[in-house]
């Protein structure tokens, strides 16, 4: 048991306070009574205020979060009459009135303009007399900036310094919760001008949460996925193992949920076709992004192609439908012609001899171009197929030449060969190849006047081997060389000079020569001449 | 009965039907023409030709058709096809149903008559 503490004689002893008057004592009671008073004021104001910022925060709703601070703060300031302004886009509009009968009250607060906007402006309240009481506005300022004006008609009986304090405390929670509502319905705001732009979007988006719960999807993607799978939420994958049944190739389908699964900042495109619709769609999917860099959900976008997809095979089979109607009478036009320059059927006049040739020459161009077409065609289809085996390219090339003399000779054109000392062989397609060298050659003597020349040259330059045809001809304009390759480009040179072509012949060069995994250029100088060259890549040199 | 070899000409083009049998008459050949792939068939069946030159795209029976018909019963006729698409399926799909050789349209009719002779040769 402790010992009790002991006393100073400083501390005030019950019997001092026995000697003291009973007025003094009655003044302290009373000072003591104010006092009590005034906490429990503070506790009531303190208690109103948590209950107003409750029921403030309960409204998320502009109009009726309004209407629950015009209630209170002219309850507070005694105030029979009011309204409230707030802020809407540039302007401050009607949200709530007390009292008034809201068509006889101002639509709108302009700032600076009357006493409400007055406060506005100067961001405090303003004062005025009404008749037989006050117009008092208050604005609601949030972080300095005006959100909305209340407009109280009252008495002009003073209020008291506590109840001021109140008012004061209430305007700015007001203002808070204001802003707070604001805000939200900003963003409502946005979400509904984001939902009325994607639904007015036809390509079906999705967007999945981080885990691959779909949670925004426009109109579009609801009308393709609802056959499937019509739940709120479906997780992606699993609307996607739904879908998988429907499509061409499933496990290609498959093949970018896997992908996405691996690494969640995928992002790439593809496309799939469905069995019975027939619709084609492309796909792109990319990873949506927090500001500290992680994955939080991913967007899906899908593109209708069916239309471009069906007028591509439309075009195809005309393509292919129409060679195969060439290749018939021409088949009968250059036996026949071939039966009488053979003597068949009789001798033939140098004259008749001579004019059936013409016929002959001009039966194989319009073959050349139908077999152009066809492979442009089936270049467009993917379904060319190059019958490759080792070739030696110095000897395809002198082939080429060797079928070119009597052509160079007919038009006074020098044609020369020049061939490497070692061999180079490219794995590739014997035929498509020549095709591209004779087409090389035959557009260099169709471009060059007589007297002047066509030099062919084959060389390697390092992995790969070259073949160059350089002419003396009329050449192309510097615009236009980037262009001679594209389908169906002619250059103005040639249009210009009535020189014949289908613009086909070198779009084909360049296909095959992609297809062999080499490339093809051009230098020329119009009025000069012009080189163009071919590049292949060795798969295997002979040494010398 | 003539020594002369008979050869089958099948085609549903007019033209190049009269053309085929012009060449293989100068060459010296007996020839039955056929406009398409049945009467091929049914000469074929009658006469026993040495060789038959069939074009491949013909309506109902097709030239593979005909070849994979002919080859069953007659081992002995030299098969040549004829076709305008010189397309690797076409062309495996013939030889895979017994043709000999084949040819793409168009074509040299002096060509054609050369490799017929080739194959009645190496039958010989």
């Amino acid at each position: 048991v402790a010992s009790p503490p002991h006393r100073t004689s400083a501390t005030p002893g019950p019997e001092r306070e026995a000697g003291a008057s009973a007025a003094q004592l009655e003044a302290e009671n009373a000072e003591l009574r104010r006092t009590i008073a005034a906490l429990a004021e503070e506790r009531d104001r303190l208690n109103d205020l948590f209950e107003f910022g409750a029921q403030l925060a309960a409204h998320t709703d502009v109009s009726e979060l309004a209407e629950a601070v015009l209630e209170e703060i002219a309850g507070v300031a005694g105030a029979g009459f009011g309204m409230i302004h707030v802020r809407r886009d540039q302007q401050y509009r009607l949200a709530a009135t007390r009292g008034f009968a809201i068509e006889t009250v101002p639509e709108t607060v302009e700032e600076g303009v009357q006493l409400a906007g007055e406060a506005l402006a100067e961001r405090r309240p303003r004062s005025t007399a009404a008749g037989p009481g006050e117009e008092l506005c208050l604005p609601l300022v949030h972080r300095g900036k005006p959100l909305g004006v209340l407009t109280l008609l009252r008495s002009p009986a003073p209020l008291s310094g506590a109840r001021r304090r109140t008012l004061e405390r209430l305007l700015e929670q007001a203002a808070a919760s204001l802003a707070q509502a604001l805000a939200y319905a900003e963003v409502r705001r946005h979400g509904v001008v984001v939902k009325a732009v994607l639904d007015a979007t036809r390509d079906p988006i999705l967007m999945a949460d981080a885990g691959g719960r779909i949670v925004l999807e426009n109109r579009a993607a609801w009308e393709l996925r609802r056959d499937q799978d019509p739940s709120a939420n479906p997780v992606a994958a699993e609307l996607a193992r739904l879908t998988a049944p429907l499509v061409e190739a499933p496990d290609a389908y498959l093949a970018m949920f896997e992908r996405v699964a691996e690494d969640e900042l995928y992002a790439g495109s593809d496309e799939y076709r469905f069995v019975e619709s027939g619709r084609s769609f492309q796909r792109y999917t990319a990873p949506v992004v927090a500001p500290g860099g992680e994955a939080v959900g991913r967007i899906l976008v899908q593109h209708e192609v069916s239309a471009e997809r069906e007028s591509e095979r439309l075009k195809d089979e005309f393509v292919a439908l129409v060679s195969h109607e060439l290749r018939t009478p021409l088949t009968s036009i250059m036996g026949y012609v071939e039966t009488l320059l053979d003597g068949e059927v009789g001798a033939l006049s140098e004259e008749q001899g001579q004019f059936l040739r013409v016929v002959d020459r001009n039966a194989e161009r319009l073959l050349s171009l139908v077999g152009d077409l066809l492979f442009v065609a089936n270049l467009d289809a993917g379904s060319v197929a190059l019958d490759r085996c080792e070739l030696d390219v110095d000897r395809l090339v002198a082939e080429c030449v060797d079928a070119a003399r009597p052509s160079a000779e007919g038009r006074g054109v020098e044609l020369r060969l020049s061939g490497i000392e070692r061999p180079a062989f490219v794995d590739g397609d014997a035929a498509r190849l020549g095709q591209v060298v004779d087409n090389l050659i035959s557009n260099a003597l169709k471009f060059t006047a007589a007297g002047g020349s066509v030099a062919v040259r084959v060389r390697t330059k390092g992995e790969t081997v070259a073949v160059e045809v350089e002419d003396t001809g009329i050449g192309i304009p510097e615009g236009e060389q980037a262009r001679v390759f594209e389908r169906f480009f002619r250059a103005s040179s040639a249009t210009a000079r009535a020189v014949p072509g289908s613009g086909l012949g070198l779009s084909v060069a360049r296909a095959i020569v992609e297809a062999h995994g080499g490339s093809v250029g051009v230098a020329s100088v119009e009025g000069a001449g012009s080189t163009f060259h071919v590049e292949l890549p060795v798969v295997r040199a002979v040494a010398a | 009965v003539s020594d002369r070899p008979l050869v089958l000409v099948a085609d549903d083009d007019e033209d190049i039907l009269a053309l085929l049998v012009f060449r293989l008459e100068r060459d010296g050949y007996h020839v039955l023409a056929a406009r398409d792939g049945d009467e091929a068939l049914a000469l074929a069946r009658e006469h026993r030709p040495d060789a038959a030159v069939l074009d491949v795209a013909m309506p109902g029976l097709d030239g593979i058709d005909v070849t994979r018909a002919l080859r069953a019963e007659l081992e002995h006729t030299k098969i040549l096809l004829l076709t305008a698409r010189a397309r690797r399926e076409d062309l495996e799909l013939g030889l895979a149903a017994g043709a000999d050789s084949y040819i793409t349209k168009p074509f040299s009719p002096a060509l054609l008559g050369w490799r017929l002779g080739e194959l009645l040769c190496a039958r010989a």
